[in-house]
């Protein structure tokens, strides 16, 4: 349950703290509406873990969290380069996707 | 005559030999009764403060909506409505727990009262009510029976099989509150952190009155200050900052401390029933529980 659980909440709270200042950096309504999706995804990923309990000892969940890290990892990288936010959302839409699979493998 | 005495004799040997023990497993049962009703009332209240949480936690996804354009459904309201639910489920097995214990340190008084087997009816349909974690050793449905068996050890005032019969309940709600303990964890870490952002993103906006920043400056004079009109200064922009991260890292700091402090006193109080079931004494003596820390985080909360 712990690094599991611990992934996703990383990820909803990272564009938590993040989504004002994203949403500022979307020049139109379609991009911001792909953030707003990208960020309304991770959190039911969130809740919906709650729920459940991940199998930890699962080797394909195992690799899916440390997969869920890079992608977090890349997201905080470039959060300080707003500029391109195509490529942010591309980035963000990769990770939230690995968070939806993990979410997922809970029994 | 002489048979009469001796037997007199050996039948006040037998009394005093019995009566220490005797008193032994009341002193151990009532003090462990009591360790138990302090513990469930606590973890009560934690858990209906958890349950309040997930309701405060709908109400920033909505003003999320309202300031951000955040999507809030039906289907999001429904996802925490079931969080809130399943909490409220533990927080009354909690409370039928602490309702039992206290008619459980009334055992050895002359008359058990009449809401033991109201209490001990509840626990069952309390534990019926948690659904199993798959993967987890404990069984809410086995003890669904339990209520049952310790209304009738309950009416015979056997503490020994009662503790018994309660041994695996209070085993299974230390074991439940153990594995759950990261969930509970994470439940008010998120709270707390999205009323943070929101809060950051408010101060930013200029919509945050500093009024309660000035108090300690305009209290001794009776004064307060005036809502700005204009955009908050940058010094008193940082103070505001400052106290939200401040207060975030204290609320998730005492969450800790509290659900700590609770799972320690479970297991203690788990270990010690296990003790009077299996031994019918309690090789050391049992202290009262203080869970102080669990009422600072819901005076902080609330």
């Amino acid at each position: 349950m712990g690094p599991s659980l611990q992934s996703l909440e990383d990820q909803y709270m990272l564009l938590t703290q993040q989504l004002s200042m994203l949403l500022a950096a979307c020049p139109t309504q379609v991009e911001r509406d792909q953030v707003m999706t990208q960020y309304v995804t991770a959190r039911r990923n969130y809740w919906s873990s709650i729920q459940k309990v991940f199998h930890d000892d699962d080797p394909q969940v195992v690799s899916l969290v440390q997969e869920l890290r890079t992608e977090q990892q890349k997201i905080a990288d470039c959060i300080n380069h707003l500029d391109n936010i195509a490529r942010i959302i591309d980035i963000i839409t990769q990770a939230v996707n690995v968070g939806t699979t993990l979410a997922a493998k809970f029994a | 005559m002489q048979r009469h005495r001796r037997l007199m004799a050996i039948a006040l040997f037998v009394a005093v030999l019995v009566f220490p023990v005797s008193c032994k497993t009341s002193d151990d049962a009532r003090a462990l009764a009591g360790q138990m009703t302090a513990t469930a009332s606590s973890l009560s209240d934690y858990y209906a403060t958890l349950a309040q949480l997930a309701d405060n936690h709908a109400k920033l996804e909505r003003l999320q909506q309202a300031t951000l354009g955040v999507p809030f459904d039906p289907q999001d309201v429904a996802q925490l409505q079931d969080v809130q639910a399943d909490l409220q489920k533990r927080s009354d097995m909690a409370h039928a727990l602490a309702d039992l214990a206290a008619a459980f340190s009334g055992l050895s008084g002359s008359s058990a009262p009449a809401n033991v087997s109201a209490s001990a009816a509840n626990l069952g349909a309390s534990l019926s009510a948690i659904p199993q974690l798959p993967g987890s050793s404990y069984a809410p449905t086995a003890l669904q029976g339990a209520g049952k068996i310790i209304t009738q050890l309950i009416q015979e005032r056997d503490e020994r099989k009662m503790a018994k019969a309660i041994d695996p309940t209070m085993a299974a709600v230390s074991e439940m509150f153990s594995q759950e303990k990261p969930v509970y964890d994470s439940i008010d870490r998120t709270y707390i952190g999205l009323a943070q952002s929101i809060a950051l993103d408010l101060v930013n906006r200029n919509q945050v009155d500093p009024n309660s920043l000035m108090a300690p400056a305009l209290k001794p004079f009776d004064l307060s200050s005036r809502v700005p009109t204009e955009q908050l200064s940058p010094g008193v922009a940082d103070y505001a900052r400052e106290q939200i991260k401040n207060r975030t890292a204290a609320e998730i700091a005492a969450h800790s401390q509290a659900s700590d402090s609770l799972d320690a006193a479970l297991k203690d109080v788990s270990k010690n029933t296990h003790a009077l079931a299996t031994e019918g004494h309690m090789a050391e003596p049992i202290f009262p529980i203080t869970l102080s820390k669990v009422e600072s985080w819901i005076r902080l909360v609330m």
